[in-house]
């Protein structure tokens, strides 16, 4: 029966080791600056581009992740920024079984489901890329001149 | 019985090797939307923008003709709109009075009842009255009575500004 025990500690080891040595991960990459600054008011009422902003890679094993993004101002109150005016654009990808949730999400303060990405079957580590655009959605209403400082945040939570 | 107590014994064991859900992992990235104060003004004013006083009443009473000109404002903040002309009596062209003063013109919104007399120093002839972006606005302008001048022809140059 000790000899028992001491596989099953011993393969516990091991799974811990393997864990920390080896975890999953989610790392955010800045293709182009982030700052956006309108010249015109045409511009406003117009959707504002970030082509190719953002590369989220993933390392991921057994289990099936799910991402999710949020956007926050630091310096301004959050009421007073336009609803749904940060989004993200899936523009492509190199996984082969990822859940898209929307090409297009608009981002609130609250994390919102980007995609689901599957576990491997074979526990083997597989690594993937998705890239975003950031689009700023056209306004309609006033907002007050100002520089709005935000921050995404990019969530990778196991289901 | 040997077995029974292995196999309780190994159950502690695997619940022991049940693996917890990983923790979030989360990354951020900073960025900023820079908007100055943005603002635009367009407008357009009727083909022929030449008025003639027809008959005498008009010239009596003055000649009002709606819809003058056309605006086009875009603001991403309140805004007045002032006019003005740019001097402080018409331009004889080539012949007539010297003292026919611009502020026998007279503008308002087409909405609008009151007109507001022009001179060369601004005058406001619309605040914003909503939120939004780009308004468009029919212009009525007016002409008072010209009994006093000489018959010509006279030119007004009409400046319109936006402004906060």
């Amino acid at each position: 029966m000790k000899f028992y025990i001491c596989i099953l500690l011993i393969i516990r080891s091991f799974q811990s080791y393997s864990q920390i040595a080896d975890p999953e991960s989610l790392n955010v990459f800045i293709n182009k600056p982030l700052t956006v600054s309108y010249s015109s008011i045409d511009e406003l009422c117009l959707p504002k581009v970030i082509n190719n902003a953002i590369a989220l890679k993933l390392k991921v094993k057994e289990y099936n992740k799910s991402i999710s993004a949020q956007v926050n101002f630091n310096n301004i109150n959050q009421a007073d920024v336009p609803p749904g005016w940060v989004t993200l654009k899936l523009i492509s990808q190199d996984s082969y079984n990822a859940i898209i949730n929307k090409y297009e999400t608009a981002l609130s303060s609250t994390p919102t489901l980007l995609f689901t990405q599957p576990g491997s079957t074979d526990n083997e580590p597989q690594f993937f890329t998705f890239y975003f655009d950031i689009v700023l959605s056209p306004q309609y209403v006033f907002i007050n001149p100002s520089s709005y400082n935000y921050s995404i945040t990019f969530t990778m939570t196991e289901q | 019985m040997k077995k029974l107590f292995i196999v309780f014994l190994f159950t502690p064991v695997l619940a022991f090797c049940q693996r917890p859900k990983d923790p979030p992992v989360s990354q951020s990235v900073q960025g900023s939307i820079v908007i100055p104060p943005l603002m635009s003004l367009s407008v357009t004013a009727m083909d022929d923008q030449t008025i003639t006083m027809r008959n005498m009443e008009e010239m009596s009473f003055g000649r009002s003709i709606p819809s003058f000109y056309k605006l086009k404002v875009k603001s991403n903040k309140p805004w007045s709109l002032n006019v003005r002309a740019d001097n402080k009596n018409f331009s004889p062209s080539p012949m007539g009075s010297n003292n026919f003063p611009t502020s026998t013109l007279y503008l308002k919104e087409s909405t609008e009842s009151n007109y507001t007399s022009l001179s060369n120093i601004p005058n406001t002839i619309i605040r914003s009255s909503n939120n939004k972006i780009e308004n468009d606005y029919l212009i009525d302008l007016k002409i008072g009575s010209s009994l006093n001048y000489n018959g010509g022809n006279y030119i007004a140059n009409l400046i319109f500004t936006i402004g906060p």
